[in-house]
């Protein structure tokens, strides 16, 4: 009996820890981690837990990882009122509760909604052959499979289509971009998935299909544009003197807190560890592709802070030509 | 937001804000940095110490008070969720506390919690919507996901509080992941900062050798009111001598000569006490401008930022340096 292939292609990441049923009561391990949905190269679904460090996930690999039996059918829910979610594997008299570490309670619902179906891929296969199938018929059934959902979900009437959280999706697409090594400064492959914010389906399922094509092998990395972040950009020695020019605290006043509507406190704010924070969580959010500039109203360029600040100042030229050939 | 806890800053002006949105007066955080006694006994009254670290699984052989000891005299909660640790230590302190005005909010908290085991008490914590809305005010309502923050500065990681408080003749170590509280030693209102050093500096000794990040936090006494308590009294020790000696023009010199000293000593006092009431207005209002920036989304500040800068023509100078900075790797 051969010992199934470890998972290489990643379909999802979600932050979870463990919660584990003690006396009737859930008591949750205190440790972070992430649930990862696999496939391997037969199209075999694999669930995993495995512990977050500083570093990112443990070196040590899964701490646990199971493959789900095509056929069997498993579900992932959200228990009511609470940002637990409980994992039932009926055929393998699993039952398994994760208590959520994403940071938005918001999605718990979805996430529990997308894992279910991710884990149920197989469910429905009725005639499938072993699983000692060619590697590429393998990956394509996946994305067969993938795609039918999908179309099956959104084919259903009043049924509204799992929407997974834009940070979820930026970070499985992005690791899956990141192991076909695409560099990330190249609009053109992820700009229209990464776009898919709140309003698209949960998965893009043609971006997916590009992707999972293409994948040779891969490790889920968070990809991040190279370069400096916003925050080592726009640091106090280069804002304080730019913030304190005249004219500048009358026109960005509006966007200050009341009673931080003066000279004094505009200087301070420049220095503060508070803006600081933003700024990183901003660039951040900029250089993983985890907020689309288009909601600033910025064409796609790219995900460095560079990128970001070209559009800005192209954005700007432009507004500026409309305002000069409107005067003419 | 729904049911979530956010993670708040471990600083003392939000724990000090957040204690008074909870409704309780008269009380302020405090960070320490040192343990003995004097640095401990020139904030007092200190009501509770909190020790904070970044939380890693260790062995701990000490068993735990079994509830029936403690139910009914120590307040003990079961820590249900990870982001609202702060906040439960803070109650632990608060809620062990006869001496604290705790505001109607905290008061029936504690009435409703009393006989509750601990796990049902942490709940209750957890599911109380004005702690989770004092507890929440603290992020900023910024649209973006702020999960990537932990990657770009990794101190944000799992960190953990235990509470120190002296409760009905002991002093106990409450720690939420433990099943009950820890009775280190027996101990007084008077005596307790004097015993609570070692055990929390042993622990200061096991994590700096691993290098594990911790501070130490008081929950005290409002420093503006004890100050402005000790002022009046020395005014009105100044006041009494001042009222004595002219009256007393006719008492004996050597007397006399005392009550000098003695004035000018008070004199003394009150400029420190002065000085101590300014500096902690002025703390305050750090306090206060702080948290409001916290409050704050700053994302349309900063984008409006550039775009006036691209406006003027200085963006450009920032591009170039954006480009040649080098990443974070």
């Amino acid at each position: 009996m051969d010992l199934p292939e470890p998972p290489s292609r990643t379909l999802l990441v979600v932050q979870a820890g463990i919660s584990n049923l003690v006396d009737n009561k859930l008591v949750a391990d205190p440790r972070k981690g992430q649930i990862e949905i696999c496939l391997d190269r037969f199209a075999l679904v694999y669930f995993s837990w495995t512990e977050r460090t500083e570093e990112g996930p443990s070196q040590r690999g899964p701490d646990f990882s199971f493959c789900i039996e095509p056929h069997h059918w498993v579900t992932f829910e959200l228990i009511e009122g609470r940002r637990v979610w409980v994992l039932k594997y009926p055929a393998a008299r699993q039952q398994l509760f994760f208590w959520a570490q994403e940071p938005d309670s918001g999605q718990d619902r979805h996430i529990a909604s997308t894992i279910t179906e991710y884990l149920n891929l197989n469910a429905a296969e009725e005639d499938e052959p072993s699983a000692a199938a060619a590697t590429d018929s393998g990956v394509a059934k996946a994305i067969e499979a993938l795609e039918r959902r999908i179309d099956e979900i959104e084919a259903q009437p009043g049924h509204e289509a799992p929407q997974l959280p834009a940070s979820i999706i930026a970070k499985h697409l992005a690791s899956m971009l990141g192991s076909i090594q695409v560099p990330p400064q190249q609009p053109g492959t992820v700009a229209p998935a990464a776009a898919a914010s709140s309003s698209a389906p949960a998965v893009d399922a043609k971006a997916l299909a590009a992707a999972l094509g293409n994948i040779s092998s891969g490790r889920v990395q968070m990809q991040r544009a190279p370069g400096p972040s916003l925050a080592d950009v726009l640091t106090p020695e280069v804002i304080i003197p730019l913030l304190h020019q005249p004219g500048v605290l009358e026109r960005l006043a509006p966007y200050l807190p009341e009673e931080h509507r003066n000279e004094a406190a505009l200087m301070e704010l420049a220095a503060s560890a508070q803006l600081r924070h933003q700024l990183n969580v901003l660039g951040s959010a900029l250089q993983t592709a985890q907020l689309d500039p288009s909601q600033f109203g910025l064409s796609p360029n790219g995900y460095t802070a560079a990128d970001f600040l070209e559009s800005i100042q192209k954005k700007v030229d432009e507004e500026g030509d409309v305002a000069d050939s409107a005067s003419r | 937001m729904g049911d979530n806890w956010t993670t708040i800053e471990s600083d003392p002006g939000v724990f000090t804000e957040l204690v008074t949105e909870m409704g309780v007066q008269g009380v302020q955080m405090e960070e320490l940095y040192a343990l003995d006694y004097e640095s401990l006994q020139a904030i007092s009254p200190v009501y509770g110490l909190i020790f904070l670290f970044k939380w890693r699984s260790e062995q701990d052989d000490r068993t735990a008070v079994t509830e029936s000891e403690y139910l009914g005299k120590v307040f003990f909660a079961r820590q249900v969720i990870t982001n609202a640790c702060a906040t439960q230590a803070i109650l632990s302190v608060l809620l062990n506390r006869s001496d604290i005005q705790l505001g109607s909010e905290l008061t029936n908290l504690k009435d409703f919690t009393a006989e509750f085991p601990p796990d049902i008490k942490g709940l209750a914590i957890s599911n109380s919507e004005s702690i989770r809305r004092a507890h929440n005010s603290f992020s900023p309502p910024q649209p973006i996901v702020p999960e990537e923050s932990r990657l770009a500065d990794k101190d944000d990681d799992v960190y953990h509080f235990i509470s120190y408080v002296p409760v009905d003749g002991a002093l106990y170590e409450l720690d939420g992941l433990k099943p009950g509280p820890i009775r280190l030693c027996e101990a007084t209102e008077e005596n307790w900062l004097k015993k609570v050093g070692p055990f929390i500096q042993s622990r200061i000794e096991r994590y700096a050798q691993n290098e594990i990040r911790f501070n130490l936090m008081a929950v005290i006494r409002n420093r503006t009111g004890v100050l402005e308590e000790e002022l009046a009294s020395l005014e009105a020790r100044r006041a009494a001598l001042l009222s004595t000696s002219e009256e007393g023009e006719q008492m004996e010199v050597d007397s006399g000569k005392v009550s000098t000293e003695d004035l000018a000593s008070i004199e003394s006092n009150i400029v420190r006490v002065q000085e101590g009431l300014h500096e902690e207005a002025a703390k305050k209002k750090r306090w206060h401008d702080e948290n409001v920036r916290r409050k704050t989304n700053y994302v349309p500040f900063i984008f409006q930022f550039l775009k006036l800068l691209a406006e003027k023509g200085q963006l450009q100078p920032i591009i170039e340096r954006a480009k040649k900075l080098p990443g974070k790797d």
